[in-house]
């Protein structure tokens, strides 16, 4: 007796442990869904791209393009002043864009694919594209083929920035090809958030980038070039840009929300001397939207780096200015105008260079609402110089510096690499013999006498958990397509 | 309830039966202690086989046979007894206990009793006398320092977490211990969430037990004891027993109270040479980097009205500490126990209360705990219950860096003021130098206006408690059902004040970041279901062998609920609400469950009474691990060899106890819950601070789950051997207990990195093998025992030595966690959590290879490869010294707690060495000096960088960057400083009240206590920072890291006064 209820017990126990199998399902977070479409996914890709391009990137282009420089009685930005930032600083654009914005993207753009829904597979390729190609040229090399792969490749192998602009090309012209089958579908809405779902203008932004992308290697590139400008088919009128932004706390322009919502002072960024001495220089109008006027009225800027500076206080020098609601421009039809400008004058045509450069100064002009026409004039103080090649892409590269201020400020640091414009000073900004809008090496730099940054170094992050990262290269080590 | 089981224990050991019979002898057997009847006493005749068991009233009945001339009451905690029988039919009989007896029971796995000399692996008990005796507010802290290789620290926070960390730290999350109460596990949950910028220690559950419902405490240390409890139990257990009432008692009511000040510990010693300024004297600067103090009257501050305030121009003694006023803790504690023939209560009621040492009434933390707990006995019936209710309610105050809509914190704004302001100077927030508007300086806000703006606000209810039920199915077998239950609910409010200065003021014109404002409220409920069946049966296989079996099932199904919504930015100053915002709270809500199923048994076997065996399985089955491969079994043996028992020539009244032990034992720990699976969630791009959160403009967003779901994680292992070695001399005088154990964990289950182009930041993986290898020591001495004096001394020590065997693929460095440039990471090869910081770059070759890089401005290079490690956060061993003397009426206990070696990131230094208030900036009269050994870099030639001889000096006002971390990442080596400390951890004097003066008050006892706590401290030079105990980072892994701009721990005094009606 004793033992039949013993042999019950147990059963009774092994029974209820097997019919609670089903019981044990139940590792899934109710509150996360297990699937998205192409339709939640894009927008996620381009915000995240946004945030890092038009956030940390923007930020770095601002002070390596010598718009901004770190004031003197806050201290948020030395590293970039001094050119000290290390491999474990920034990380977080790597993180971010391979992370998040790229592999949104991809998701978005192999779920399109394989429900035809070309009108997303297109802005999400040519999307990733973009990223690729501001990745490729802050650090040189990148994981491409191999990437997004999750756990299937935990070690994707880097690839020289060459060989992958020659697949970001290819990349592009797939996109390119499927674009009757994009346009032939229903228009896509706001999801788009760059052209709302218009997918000539993506079209445009595709061509655009593959121009800029093949202008890393003219001479090479010389034909595709010429038959891209020829054709013409380039952003003229729209912006890629991403708009979306209000003035709330987290939905705010990337920048401004970092530096001026949540920051414990705002005064980080303040005027460059050597952009600055430029716009003064020159009276231009587009002073007032890119700087604060001092407690006195005036303007008045920092030497770049000169973070040390004493007996100023934080109201005395010109503060950036920037707004919640900015755009964060991707490729702007300036950038797309001065990119043909250049083309032109390599290729030699004089008339088309001056006029696509009169055009590219006039949107960057308009973009902040003021007149370029007295300065694009024969005797205005930006009149086209065509004398020699170099002196017409000098005149294209040096207004296009003064076009990225508060908008491409990181593709103003590309150019200054790619074609050393604007020139480096030899002297400091205080010398009378300096050059309004030379470039003027940091007071505080921690690098040899004379260099400047031109990369950004392999991030730690991949590097401690990828064993085919490249080996460190320095801060200033140029790079294939550097001047 | 002990005795009860004890009672049934002894009965079912009990062989034999009565035989022929001449006369009876009845008679009462009572306690010496509390002169109450004592159940389940052995009675056996002498000079001939049989015996009875004293019923629930302690009475018994024994018939005697002509040859029986005497009996023998043997008790388990009571000193054996013959009673030579007499003519008379009655013979009442008073036991003494034996306090540190060969037979001290304690409690073991699934809520069982043992005799401690069977166990084969270490125990430790430590009960209410103990726990209770420095009135500490919470039962743990109570332990401090008295268990070896148990780690106990507690944050220091009104209401703030207790870290307990048994045998080393081992997995990378959740090292805790389970904790059982009453043979039912509860919740030891943390809703603190770590942050750098604003975080609020919330406290852990097990903080929710009062201290003076506890009767002992077991801590199970090893795999092979813990084993039983499944997979919560890796890190040891817990084993809490509360206080019960008796059978058969009339009514008895205690009543406990303390009262208790407190003052700061330890604040950061500053240097005292140089004021305000950076580099130069300026009035709005919040460092001490400016001139050399002169005492000279001199105007500091703002300007308002065209006028500066005057104040000498010289060091502020004692500056923070004098920011700080007495704290004040109390505790009140009533109990009210009963029993009848059947069934016995008690019923207790707890109240804390805590004041923190803020100014005003601004950290506040009240505890109420309502307890009923009985237990009843009907024949072969018997049942035990508890029913708990804990009210607590927090006004707590942040801690970390601040942020741009909560506002400043407060320990953050006391470190960076200057050597030469006097904080008190401020306290007038009102006053128009001292408002925001005109603050003397930009970077910093009146530390007494920002507590007033910031803050915290708790509220939580729990309710938990247990029903045990057991029916005696046949003569030594039992049938025991458990079901226990844990619930709470928990509302944190989170405010912070709008700031905005007035147009034209001094921080309006210098561009001061104003506060946005923010209001949170964060819901969360934590829930508990756990229930066991479990036969047990006690057999005697033969003459010599018995064995007592155990087998039985678990369900236990955890979880939480929470729903946390913000608005950052508030519209209108002052009104808290969700709906004062122009945007929408950003809200998110969570809910997380997870189920087990474990099948269990236990096998005790025990030989004559020197040889014990303890076989332990189970098999789990966890909701938190794949579907198909969610089931693990693990197993304990352990034996034990009482020598001298075995040699019985061996034991004299010299060598009273001789004890082998060995175990060895695996124990498993599954996931944590939603692990397995991939996911999509709302898209949130962060930014360097602050996101981009969709929907924006209407359009919302999913990404991808950043962290790679894995459908083949497996459970986490542990391993250990254990041997130990017990031995009593001289009339248990004497006491050595020792243990060496080598424990291997592998599998950890982590959220390893995963190189972003993956498209994935971190994927759940089980990595690594992690080894503690460590020796526990505890040594027990009475050197003096006499009728009116006696002393006690206790020594414990432990020594854990851990080393990461292996991490996962060619991984060889794991971050555990980081603050600014320094890494806590588990190196292969290298204790677990070593320290990594930046260190400067020297030249690799040539002939000025090793030395140091120096740039143009005088500052080292930093060397952008490498890291550089300083140390690790494990102490090289822990002592705890205790001493009591008792005289009459008297006694006197002290405890000293030492911790030596290890390391840990202080916030609280890096934020002095920036401001320039730390002791070390005055080296070199702050002048003008080399980097000494140093090169610059001349140039690259083909390719080679050139070097020549430095002389680029750290000019004058450059040092402060010189010893910034900031901009000198060498100098994050000063960050991370020694974790030693001597504590004089508890002093307490008590004098129990004669009996004739308690009596005459018709009460039973008075015992009158004076109390100190964490009376000194000692910490190395090199640490005149912060108490090392001080950590805002919760109370698992990263709390071993350090500290983020920690509040003060305390320095308490008191007295207690306990009344037994």
């Amino acid at each position: 007796m004793k033992k039949i209820k013993i042999i019950g017990l147990y059963a009774t126990l092994l029974f209820s442990v097997v019919a609670c199998k089903k019981d044990l399902d139940i590792n899934r977070n109710p509150y996360l869904p297990s699937e998205a479409t192409p339709k939640l996914l894009l927008p996620s890709g381009i915000a995240y791209s946004a945030s890092r391009i038009g956030g940390d990137i923007q930020l770095i282009g601002s002070i390596w393009s010598q718009h901004y420089t770190q004031n003197n009685t806050s201290n948020q930005y030395r590293s970039l002043d001094q050119y000290t930032v290390g491999i474990a600083d920034y990380n977080p654009i790597w993180t971010n864009l391979y992370g998040g914005a790229l592999k949104d993207l991809d998701l978005a753009k192999n779920m399109a694919k394989t429900a035809g829904q070309w009108n997303y597979y297109l802005p999400a390729s040519i999307m990733q594209v973009f990223d690729y190609h501001v990745l490729v040229d802050l650090y040189s090399q990148i994981p491409y083929t191999e990437g997004l792969q999750g756990d299937a490749n935990t070690a994707p192998k880097w690839e020289e920035g060459k060989a992958v602009n020659t697949k970001l090309i290819a990349q592009l012209d797939d996109a390119i090809s499927k674009s009757a089958d994009a346009i032939a579908l229903p228009p896509i809405g706001t999801e788009d958030f760059l052209f709302q779902g218009d997918m000539t203008q993506w079209v445009k932004f595709a061509k655009t980038l593959k121009l800029k992308i093949l202008m890393r290697d003219f001479a090479a590139n010389q034909a595709a070039i010429q038959q891209l400008v020829t054709e013409g088919d380039l952003l003229s009128t729209r912006d890629a840009k991403m708009t979306a932004f209000v003035d709330l706390e987290n939905k705010s322009n990337p920048l401004y929300e970092y530096d001026r919502r949540k920051l414990n002072t705002f005064f980080n960024l303040k005027a460059s001397k050597t952009l600055l001495s430029y716009l003064t220089t020159n009276n231009d109008p587009r002073l007032t939207d890119f700087f604060e006027k001092t407690v006195t009225g005036t303007y008045l800027g920092l030497a770049q780096g000169d973070f040390n500076a004493t007996g100023l206080l934080a109201n005395q020098t010109s503060r950036a200015v920037l707004a919640a609601t900015d755009a964060v421009y991707f490729t702007s039809a300036a950038e797309s105008k001065f990119l043909q400008a250049e083309a032109w004058a390599r290729i030699g045509n004089v008339a088309q260079a001056k006029a696509r450069y009169d055009e590219a100064v006039t949107l960057s002009f308009s973009r902040w609402s003021k007149d370029a026409t007295p300065f694009i004039a024969a005797t205005g103080a930006y009149a086209f110089k065509s004398a020699t090649t170099e002196q017409m892409i000098q005149s294209i590269i040096t207004q296009k510096w003064i076009a990225a201020t508060r908008c491409q400020a990181w593709d103003s640091f590309f150019d200054q690499n790619r074609t050393g414009y604007p020139v480096v000073s030899t002297v400091g900004p205080t010398d009378p013999t300096y050059v309004p809008g030379r470039y003027t090496v940091s007071v505080n730099t921690s690098l040899v006498a004379g260099e400047l940054p031109r990369r950004l170094l392999y991030p730690k992050i991949s590097s401690d958990n990828n064993v085919n990262t490249p080996a460190a290269v320095s801060i200033n080590t140029k790079m294939w397509w550097h001047k | 309830m002990n005795k009860l089981l004890l009672s049934v224990f002894v009965l079912l050991c009990l062989a034999g039966n009565a035989i022929a019979q001449n006369r009876t002898v009845t008679g009462t057997v009572t306690s010496q202690d509390d002169k109450l009847p004592i159940p389940g006493v052995s009675v056996k005749l002498i000079g001939a086989p049989g015996g009875v068991v004293t019923g629930s009233d302690g009475k018994y009945s024994i018939s005697i046979p002509s040859n029986v001339k005497a009996l023998q009451f043997s008790f388990i905690g009571y000193v054996e007894q013959i009673e030579q029988l007499k003519a008379s039919s009655t013979l009442n009989v008073v036991l003494t206990t034996d306090a540190k007896g060969l037979d001290e029971v304690v409690v073991t796995a699934m809520g069982q009793t043992r005799e401690s000399r069977t166990l084969g692996y270490a125990n430790t008990t430590v009960k209410s006398a103990e726990i209770t005796a420095a009135n500490n507010v919470n039962a743990l802290t109570g332990v401090q320092g008295k268990v070896a290789g148990v780690s106990i620290s507690n944050s220091g926070a009104v209401g703030g977490s207790t870290k307990v960390i048994i045998r080393g730290v081992s997995s990378f999350t959740g090292n805790q211990p389970l904790y059982i109460v009453d043979g039912v596990p509860i919740n030891d949950n943390n809703a603190t969430t770590v942050t750098a910028t604003r975080s609020v220690d919330l406290g852990n559950q097990v903080n929710d037990i009062n201290p003076d419902d506890i009767e002992s405490m077991s801590i199970l240390k090893g795999a092979s004891a813990t084993a039983l409890y499944g997979s919560r139990a890796a890190h040891g257990v817990i084993m809490i027993t509360t206080k019960s009432g008796k059978m058969n008692q009339k009514l008895k009511v205690t009543y406990n109270g303390a009262i208790n000040f407190s003052n700061v510990l330890m604040t950061t010693q500053t240097q005292n040479v140089f004021g305000q300024g950076w580099p130069n004297f300026a009035f709005e600067e919040n460092g001490s980097w400016g001139p050399k103090l002169t005492n000279a009257v001199q105007d500091w501050g703002t300007e308002v009205d065209g006028v500066r305030q005057q104040k000498p121009y010289s060091y502020v003694e004692d500056n923070v500490r004098n920011f700080y006023e007495t704290g004040i803790d109390y505790t009140n504690q009533l109990s009210i126990s009963g029993g009848s023939e059947h069934s016995s209560y008690i019923f207790s009621y707890g109240n804390v209360g805590q004041r923190g040492v803020t100014p005003g009434n601004i950290d506040r933390y009240t505890r109420n705990n309502f307890s009923f707990r009985g237990n009843s006995t009907y024949g072969k019936f018997s049942s035990s219950y508890s029913l708990n209710y804990v009210r607590k309610d927090g006004d707590l105050i942040y801690s970390g860096q601040g942020s741009a809509d909560g506002g400043k914190t407060l320990f953050q704004e006391l470190i960076q003021t200057p050597v030469d302001i006097n904080l008190q100077s401020l306290k007038d927030y009102n006053n128009k130098y001292n408002n925001y508007d005109n603050f003397y300086t930009l970077y910093a806000s009146n530390p007494y206006k920002v507590i007033l703006d910031n803050g915290a606000t708790l509220q939580d209810d729990r309710v938990y408690g247990k029903v045990d039920l057991s029916y005696e199915i046949a003569k030594g077998l039992k049938a025991v059902g458990r079901l226990g239950g844990d619930f709470s609910s928990t509302t944190v409010l989170d405010k912070g004040a709008v700031v905005s200065y007035t147009p034209g003021s001094f921080s309006a014109l210098n561009g001061k970041a104003p506060v946005t404002g923010r209001y949170g409220e964060n819901y969360r409920k934590n829930n508990q279901i756990d229930a066991t069946f479990l036969l047990q049966g006690d057999y005697k296989l033969t003459e010599d062998i018995t064995l007592n079996a155990t087998a039985g099932g678990n369900y236990n199904q955890r979880g939480y609920t929470s729903l946390d919504a913000y608005v950052a930015g508030l519209n209108v100053p002052g009104w808290y609400s969700l709906l004062n915002t122009s945007g929408t709270p950003i809200n998110t809500s969570e809910n997380v469950r997870r189920r087990l199923f474990g099948a269990f048994g236990a096998f005790d076997f025990g030989y004559k009474d020197f040889l014990f065996v303890n076989v332990a399985l189970r098999n789990d089955w966890s909701s938190t691990l794949p579907v198909n491969g969610n089931s693990f079994f693990y197993s304990g043996v352990n034996g034990a060899l009482v020598l001298t028992n075995l040699f019985k020539e061996l034991a004299s009244e010299k060598v009273n106890l001789l004890k082998v032990r060995a175990a060895y034992g695996k124990t498993g720990n599954d996931a944590s819950p939603y692990l397995t699976n991939n996911s999509y969630q709302n898209t949130s791009a962060p930014l360097s601070s602050g996101s981009v959160i969709l929907p924006l403009n209407g359009i919302s967003g999913l990404q991808h789950n950043k962290t790679l779901g894995n459908q083949t994680l497996r459970p986490e292992m542990t391993t250990e051997l254990e041997l130990g070695l017990e031995t009593r001399f001289f009339s248990n005088r004497i006491g050595l207990d020792l243990s060496f154990y080598n424990r291997k964990t592998k599998d950890q289950i982590i959220s390893a990195l995963l190189s972003p182009e993956t498209g994935y930041t971190r994927r759940t993986i089980n990595v690594g093998n992690i080894q503690n290898k460590g020796i526990e020591a505890a040594l027990t001495l009475v050197p003096v025992k006499s009728k009116n004096f006696e002393w006690n001394m206790g020594v414990n020590f432990t020594k854990n030595v851990s080393k990461v065997l292996a991490l996962f693929d060619n991984v060889k460095e794991f971050n555990i966690y980081s603050a600014y440039s320094v890494d806590y990471v588990a190196e292969v090869g290298k204790p677990l959590g070593t320290y990594k910081v930046p260190q400067v770059e020297k030249v690799k070759s040539g002939p000025d290879a090793g030395k140091t890089i120096v740039l143009a401005n005088g500052l080292p290079k930093i060397d952008a490869n490498s890291k550089k490690e300083v140390g690790n956060s494990a102490p090289d061993f822990e002592m705890g010294f205790s001493n009591r003397f008792t005289y009459k009426s008297f006694s006197l206990s002290t405890l000293l707690d030492w911790r030596k070696g290890g390391s840990f990131y202080s916030y609280t230094a890096s934020l002095n060495y920036f401001v320039g208030n730390a002791t070390n900036t005055t080296f070199n009269e702050r002048q003008p000096f080399m980097v000494p050994n140093s090169v610059k870099e001349v140039g690259l030639v083909n390719g080679v960088m050139t070097y020549a001889e430095n002389t680029n000096q750290v000019p004058i006002n450059t040092i402060n960057s010189y010893w910034s971390p900031s901009s000198n990442n060498a100098m994050y080596e000063n960050t991370v400083i020694k974790r030693d400390y001597i504590k004089l951890r508890e002093v307490v004097l008590t004098y129990s009240l004669p009996k004739t003066i308690v009596s005459k008050l018709k009460l039973q006892n008075i015992d009158v206590s004076l109390v100190g706590r964490n009376l000194l401290l000692f910490t190395p030079q090199g640490n005149n920072f912060v108490d090392p105990e001080a950590s805002n980072f919760g109370n698992d892994i990263t709390s071993n890291f350090g500290e983020f701009a920690a509040g003060p721990t305390f320095r308490t005094f008191g007295g207690s006064v306990k009344v037994t009606f």
